[in-house]
């Protein structure tokens, strides 16, 4: 039984135990995906941040454009308005003007600026493709497989934006007359980039480019097919065209984001006049000065976890908010800032998880595993030691009913032989043998009858039926009386008491019964275990009785142990001595019930001393210190 | 060649020095402008330059109305503005500058290191909010690198804030080191600052140290109409910063233009140490302030065809637009500037304006010396010294011929400057500090800047 019910409950720690592992894993499973989630989330809300950013970036820069184009729409085609605007105007860096047809007149040919521009002014491209190779200068800078190459997916998607663009008119008349029809000759800006929504999908780098191509090509075809019927005008008009006159042919005014090797160096132009035949006014814009406006519109306090950066067609970093980045931290997010006002720029985002604010969520799971953990292992303490304490109480029970079996078996053996050989031999016994049989038989009733109160008094403290009865006692009258009782059948065991009494009453408030079993209890002990020791010391003092023997004494790793019940120091059956084990428990039971109590006095000295402390009286009176010795 | 004793009686033997005119108030304006030539007869028969001293020179007096300030100081606090307790002294500069600053006043503060912040947006100065501003400079503290750029950006922006006429709007950029976040070259932040002014904001910029890039920091501040100082110790900042101050505190002329047209056959050559706007037979410059007590001096360098004995010529004439700051009124001032020919050395030589020459001697100079700093980055020392040494000479014997306290301690200094950077030749950390010391030295000459660090 008892085997089976510790393994039990192992078996339940274990399964308690397993069940806690895997409700830690799951937790932290589960802590795991909610922290992916959050990044996930922060993730999610830089990319809109940054979004917005670019927006408002995009949309300043809108603006910008527009006012500069109709601060250059407002210069006439003279030197001085062209410097009287770049002298009034902080992005303006220089100016220029150039015929209807966009032959530049002002700067000089030999100019810095005319050197500057001359792929614009005077490269020549193909009149037939003019349209879709107009922007080659902002498209590729350098090398164009290069370009790709180190370009990211969301840039590549992008860079797909700027496609050929179809001729205004008259082909688009031609194949879609309908709706053409309402519309000015004048190209609005966006329209440079035609929408296509299959290219702003996310698609692979190699995929983004044939598709692009492909794009191209077929707008190519497309071009080269509506002109075809009328070989006649492809005939008049001239197989080369000026990039610049390309650019300004059927507008009035526009935007040229231009490269100047690596140097960002963009136009603006604008016709002087409404009619699409005046001349052209134009200004290269200073980027530094572009930059500038654009950096007060970073978001000055982003959280130290986000990061975005402004990178320029060299990946040159030229500002950037939020936190510090490593080295190699990868980006989140990398889109172009404008392909058409700012080609080549970038803005990337981070999301620097090493500052990301501690997973709160995270630590609660921690500290909930934790608790449950301790609570397990409190539980298990607790259980177990209960399963301890039961076991060596059953152990101390079973010993206790051997005990007790033979402690009745022994008297009752003696008064049942006693008892037929006085029914068999009454009358062959002397009247000296029917006495001390007769003797015999009471004491060893008496024995019995002590064994039995024992173990009803135990009972009945143990569940808490013993009735008291206090009453006040003067301890030096009662006293001198239990020991003188007791003396009578100590003696049989060659012991004796020896009283000492203080000279004055001491009066205390107990049950006299109760008192006189737990002397009766001590006394008996003391034949036990002290007989060679021959005297019985007991002292009354004004607050306790010393009981001491001269005995061998109790040995010190039982001296914490001789209270608790059933507890015997050699409890075997053989023992020399018998006794249930309960004398000492129930006489400090009885003690401590009545506010007393009985205390194992140190080990200082040979033999056994027990003090029974007395209960408080209200009337305590100032004992003398003198006492008395009587040996009685 | 014959002789016009009339002509050259008719008072030839001076500048012709004639105002033309269109002074709206005579009376009020305390802007004043000049145009001498070096020498009023040149000699005859021969193609030759002629130097012209245009200067524009204001009273003190301007100074009794102080104009309104609106005030950035974009402060550096990169790693490299820690140890001998730079960050400390410029807070303690920026808290003096500051308290410099009347009611009326605006004061923003931009801090800067890998990122630029705006740690105090602008704001009306008022003694209620004075203790929270202090505080909040005294706040600054270290970071890591330099961007210069979005620092400049941010104050900028934040001038651009308040952009109500009666302003002085000024950036005093402080910094230690180089700038390494964004457009960081002298070229790039020079067009920053050619377009700030054009917003008229200027940058004066203050290098400490040894470590910041000088030519970044001139061309910034030159472009901008700013003023440059070095400081190799931190202690000098705040008065530094109440040089500054008390400059755009007292600013007699706002929006400067000045035009200059050479007849036909004259060809304008350029304003020493400046650049301008040439076209064809014009000249264009714009200043965006002249303070109070100052006096702005250009050279103007013109070619002369070669004329006839006895003759007399126009050689430019110059016109100024400006808006008298105390006035709050605009003016022009017309001058034109006239020369005779002869063919008598000694009277070219007699003619020679001795107060006209000291300076161009020392603008002079002072490209020199930046031309002798050019070779010597390029490590040809020797023909650096030779070029630094010519300088010397120039002044030398200006000194000689002038009697210019000026040029005599401008020549005292480029003889230092021989000998400093002919010991530092071999180390480049001294050289940086030599480079720095004589390219500060050079910008204020050249910018006849108010308050002169030598």
């Amino acid at each position: 039984m008892k085997w089976k019910l510790e393994h039990t409950i192992l078996l339940l720690f274990l399964c308690a135990g397993t069940a806690a592992a895997v409700l830690g894993v799951f937790a932290f499973r589960l802590a795991r995906h909610e922290e992916e989630f959050q990044k996930q989330q922060m993730a999610n809300l830089l990319r809109s941040e940054c979004k917005v950013f670019a927006e408002r970036c995009r949309d300043t820069l809108e603006s910008i454009k527009r006012e500069l184009i109709r601060k250059a729409a407002g210069t006439g085609p003279e030197i001085r308005a062209i410097d009287r605007a770049v002298r009034t105007e902080p992005l303006f860096a220089e100016g220029f003007f150039t015929t209807a047809d966009g032959l530049l007149r002002y700067p000089a040919p030999d100019s810095a600026f005319a050197r500057r521009y001359e792929e614009l002014f005077t490269g020549m491209i193909s009149a037939r493709h003019a349209e879709s190779e107009l922007f080659a200068n902002i498209v590729v800078p350098a090398d164009r497989a290069a370009y790709l190459s180190s370009r990211t997916l969301a840039k590549r998607d992008d860079s797909s934006r700027i496609l050929p663009i179809l001729p205004a008119s008259p082909l688009k008349r031609k194949t879609a007359p309908g709706k053409s029809a309402g519309k000015t000759p004048e190209r609005p800006e966006g329209s440079a980039v035609r929408p296509n929504a299959a290219f702003r999908k996310s698609l692979p780098a190699p995929a983004a480019l044939k598709q692009m191509q492909a794009q191209r090509q077929s707008t190519l075809n497309e071009i080269a097919a509506a002109k075809s019927p009328s070989a006649s005008e492809a005939n008049r008009s001239p197989a080369m065209i000026r990039r610049f006159e390309a650019i300004i042919r059927n507008r009035n005014s526009g935007y040229i984001p231009w490269y100047n090797g690596n140097r960002f160096t963009p136009l603006v132009w604008a016709r002087s006049g409404t009619a699409s035949g005046g001349a052209v006014c134009g200004f290269e814009l200073e980027t530094t000065m572009l930059l500038a406006k654009l950096i007060p519109l970073f978001p000055d306090h982003l959280p130290s976890y986000f990061r975005i950066e402004f990178l320029d067609a060299k990946d040159k970093l030229i500002h950037s908010s939020g936190g510090e980045r490593q080295g190699n931290t990868e980006a989140a997010l990398i889109m172009p800032f404008s392909e058409q006002l700012l080609p080549n720029y970038q803005i990337r985002a981070y999301l620097l998880t090493d500052h990301l604010p501690r997973n709160s969520f995270h630590s609660i799971l921690w500290m909930q595993l934790a608790s449950l953990c301790l609570i397990i292992l409190l539980a298990g303490g607790i259980a177990l030691f209960l399963i301890r304490k039961q076991a060596g109480l059953a152990r101390q029970k079973t010993h206790f009913v051997s005990q007790v079996s033979h402690e009745l078996k022994t008297p009752l053996t003696s008064i049942r032989m006693y008892s037929e050989l006085l029914k068999d031999h009454v009358s062959a016994l002397s009247d000296e043998k029917r006495k001390r049989y007769l003797n015999v038989i009471r004491e060893e009733s008496e024995r019995l009858t002590r064994l039995v109160d024992n173990v009803l008094d135990f009972g009945r403290l143990e569940t808490n039926r013993r009735k008291y009865h206090p009453q006040p006692l003067d301890l030096t009258e009662i006293l001198p009386k239990v020991c003188t009782n007791a003396n009578d059948l100590l003696r049989r065991s060659g012991m004796e008491i020896r009283l000492t009494l203080p000279d004055g009453p001491i009066p205390v408030s107990l049950d006299r019964d109760t008192l006189t079993q737990i002397l009766h209890n001590l006394f008996d002990n003391a034949c036990k275990y002290a007989g060679a020791g021959k005297y019985i010391d007991v002292t009354l003092y004004p607050d306790s009785i010393l009981v001491r023997d001269h005995g061998p004494g109790i040995p010190a790793s039982a001296r914490n142990k001789i209270f608790r019940p059933f507890y015997r120091i050699d409890n075997s059956l053989s023992a020399e001595t018998s006794g249930s084990g309960l004398g000492l428990a129930i006489s400090r039971r009885l003690l401590r019930d009545q506010g007393g109590d009985l205390v194992l006095e140190p080990n200082n000295h040979r033999g056994a001393g027990f003090r029974i402390l007395l209960p408080p009286n209200p009337a305590d009176h100032g004992a003398d210190p003198l006492c008395r010795t009587t040996k009685s | 060649m014959k002789h016009k004793p009339g002509i050259l009686s008719a008072g030839f033997a001076l500048a012709l020095l004639l105002g033309t005119g269109a002074q709206a108030n005579a009376n009020a304006t305390t802007v004043t402008l000049r145009a001498e030539p070096e020498k009023n007869i040149l000699l005859s028969g021969i193609g030759q330059d002629a130097m012209i001293k245009i200067s524009i020179e204001t009273s003190a007096a301007a100074n009794e109305q102080k104009s309104r300030v609106n005030l950035c100081i974009a402060l550096d606090r990169s790693g490299s503005m820690h140890g001998m307790n730079k960050i400390q002294n410029a807070r303690a500069a920026a808290v003096a500058a500051l308290n410099m600053l009347g009611e009326n006043d605006r004061f923003s503060l931009v801090t800067y290191d890998s990122r630029a912040r705006v740690l105090i947006p602008s704001t009306r100065v008022t003694d209620a909010n004075r203790r929270e501003l202090t505080e909040k400079i005294n706040a600054v503290t270290l970071g890591g690198s330099t961007a210069l750029f979005a620092g400049v950006s941010l104050a900028a922006n934040e001038i651009a804030k308040c952009r109500e006429a009666g302003f002085v709007n000024r950036i005093v950029l402080l910094s230690d080191g180089q700038a390494n976040v964004g457009p960081s070259s002298a070229q790039e932040l020079g067009r920053l600052g050619r377009g700030l002014v054009k917003e008229g904001v200027s940058v004066s910029t203050v290098g400490v140290g040894s470590d910041y890039n000088e030519n970044l920091m001139t061309a910034l501040a030159q472009n901008s109409d700013g003023n440059f100082y070095f400081v190799e110790n931190s202690r000098d900042l705040s008065l530094i910063f109440e040089k500054e101050l008390g400059s755009a505190l007292a600013v007699a002329a706002k929006d400067v233009r000045l035009r200059i047209v050479c007849p036909p056959g004259i060809t304008p050559k350029g304003i020493l140490g400046h650049e301008c706007r040439i076209h064809g037979q014009e000249i264009e410059l714009d200043f965006n302030q002249i303070y109070a007590g100052h006096s702005k001096v250009l050279i103007l360098q013109v070619g002369l065809p070669a004329a006839e004995n006895g003759t007399e010529k126009t050689i430019a004439s110059v016109k100024m637009d400006y808006l008298d700051n105390a006035l709050k009124k605009e003016f022009s001032e017309n001058r034109s500037v006239h020369l005779a020919f002869a063919s008598d050395q000694s009277k070219v030589k007699g003619s020679l304006n001795k107060a006209v020459s000291a300076d161009v001697a020392l603008q002079q100079s002072a490209l020199l010396r930046e031309q002798a700093l050019a070779e010597a980055d390029k490590g040809n020392f020797s023909s650096s010294r030779k070029i630094m040494e010519s300088a010397g000479t120039l002044l030398r014997k200006n000194a000689a011929i002038t009697n210019a306290p000026a040029v005599q301690k401008e020549a005292d200094i480029a003889a230092e400057e021989i000998r400093k950077l002919e010991k530092a030749k071999s180390a480049p950390s001294s050289y940086s500090r030599v480079r720095k010391e004589i390219i500060g030295n050079s910008f204020q000459i050249r910018n006849s800047q108010l308050f002169k660090q030598k």
